[in-house]
C-alpha cells in the first residue's frame, strides 16, 4: 500500500474537518441573517464583526483540515473508488472543492470590511456587504450537504 | 478616498483577481504546481503523467492574483480624492459577485458532464 502524506491520520482529520465545518455553517447563517438585518434597519454591528471573526477562522480551520486529509481522498477515495463506481460522487465532490476556494475573497472582505464600515453610516457599502455575506452562505450550506452526501458514499 | 472606502474597492478587485487566477489553468495551458501524492512530492507542470492534485497550487495562484491586486488597488486609491459613489459601489459588487457566480457556474457545466478516468487497481486492494 502507498505512503501517502498523512494517510494515517485521515479519518481523524476528516472529523475535524466535518467538525469546523458544522462551527463555519453556523457563523455564516448567522452572519447573513444579522447583515439582512442592516438592511431593515437592525444594526448589531458588534454581534456581526464577531461573526465575521468567526467565519474567517472557521473557514481557515475547515479548508486546512480539507487540504491534509485530500492526497489520502484523491487516491484511496477517489482514484480508486469513486471514479470507478459513483463517478457523480466525484464530480460532486471537485465542485465543492472548488466552491470552496472561490469563498475566499467574500471571507476576507467580510473579515475586513466588518472591522472599517459602519452599516449605518457607509450606506452605500451594504449591499455589497449582505450580497457577499448571501454568497458565502451559500456556498457553505452546499459545501457542507455535497460533504455529507459523498462521505456516505465512501469515506477515507 | 475614505478608508472603508479603498478597502472595500481592493476586496472587490481582490476576489474578482483570486477568481480569475484561480480558474485561469482551466482555459489557458500553463504550468501550475502539482502535488503528486503517490510520489510525496511536487512537479510544475500543465498536466503530469502520474496521478496528481493541481488544488494546491490553483489556491496559491489564486491568492498570489489576490495579494497583487488587493496591493495594486490601494495604492491606486490612496491617491484618489474623490469618495466612492453608490453606483461604484454597486458596480463593483455586482461584478465580483457576477465573477464569483460566473466561475461557479462554468465548474458546474464542466463537472456535470465529465467522465472521470479510475486509477488501475492495486494487487492489494481489497473492495469494501
Amino acid at each position: 500500500m502507498p505512503d501517502i502524506f498523512l494517510g494515517g491520520a485521515a479519518r481523524l482529520l476528516l472529523v475535524l474537518h466535518a467538525l469546523a465545518a458544522i462551527a463555519l455553517i453556523g457563523s455564516t447563517t448567522h452572519h447573513a441573517i444579522i447583515s439582512w438585518g442592516y438592511l431593515r434597519g437592525r444594526f448589531n454591528v458588534r454581534l456581526g464583526r464577531i461573526y465575521a471573526a468567526t467565519i474567517a477562522a472557521t473557514y481557515a480551520i475547515t479548508f486546512g483540515f480539507g487540504l491534509l486529509v485530500y492526497p489520502t481522498f484523491r487516491y484511496h477515495v477517489r482514484a480508486l473508488y469513486l471514479d470507478r463506481y459513483e463517478k457523480w460522487a466525484s464530480n460532486l465532490f471537485d465542485m465543492k472543492e472548488n466552491f470552496a476556494a472561490l469563498g475566499f475573497g467574500p471571507v476576507i472582505a467580510l473579515l475586513i470590511l466588518s472591522r472599517v464600515m459602519n452599516p449605518k453610516e457607509d450606506t452605500h457599502l451594504r449591499a455589497g456587504y449582505i450580497a457577499f455575506a448571501f454568497l458565502l452562505c451559500a456556498i457553505v450550506w452546499f459545501d457542507l450537504i455535497s460533504g455529507l452526501v459523498i462521505t456516505n458514499v465512501r469515506g477515507v | 478616498m475614505k478608508r472603508q472606502d479603498a478597502l472595500y474597492v481592493a476586496m472587490c478587485v481582490g476576489a474578482i483577481a483570486f477568481c480569475i487566477a484561480f480558474v485561469l489553468p482551466s482555459f489557458v495551458t500553463m504550468p501550475v504546481a502539482w502535488y503528486l501524492p503517490l510520489d510525496r512530492g511536487w512537479e510544475l507542470t500543465a498536466k503530469p503523467t502520474v496521478l496528481g492534485l493541481d488544488f494546491y497550487g490553483r489556491c496559491a495562484q489564486g491568492l498570489a492574483g489576490w495579494a497583487i491586486a488587493v496591493i495594486a488597488s490601494l495604492a491606486v486609491t490612496k491617491r484618489m480624492k474623490s469618495d466612492l459613489s453608490s453606483r461604484m459601489a454597486g458596480l463593483l459588487a455586482a461584478w465580483t459577485i457576477g465573477m464569483i457566480v460566473l466561475c461557479i457556474m462554468y465548474f458546474v457545466w464542466t463537472l456535470v458532464f465529465r467522465v472521470p478516468t479510475p486509477a488501475p487497481l492495486p494487487t492489494w486492494y481489497i473492495p469494501r
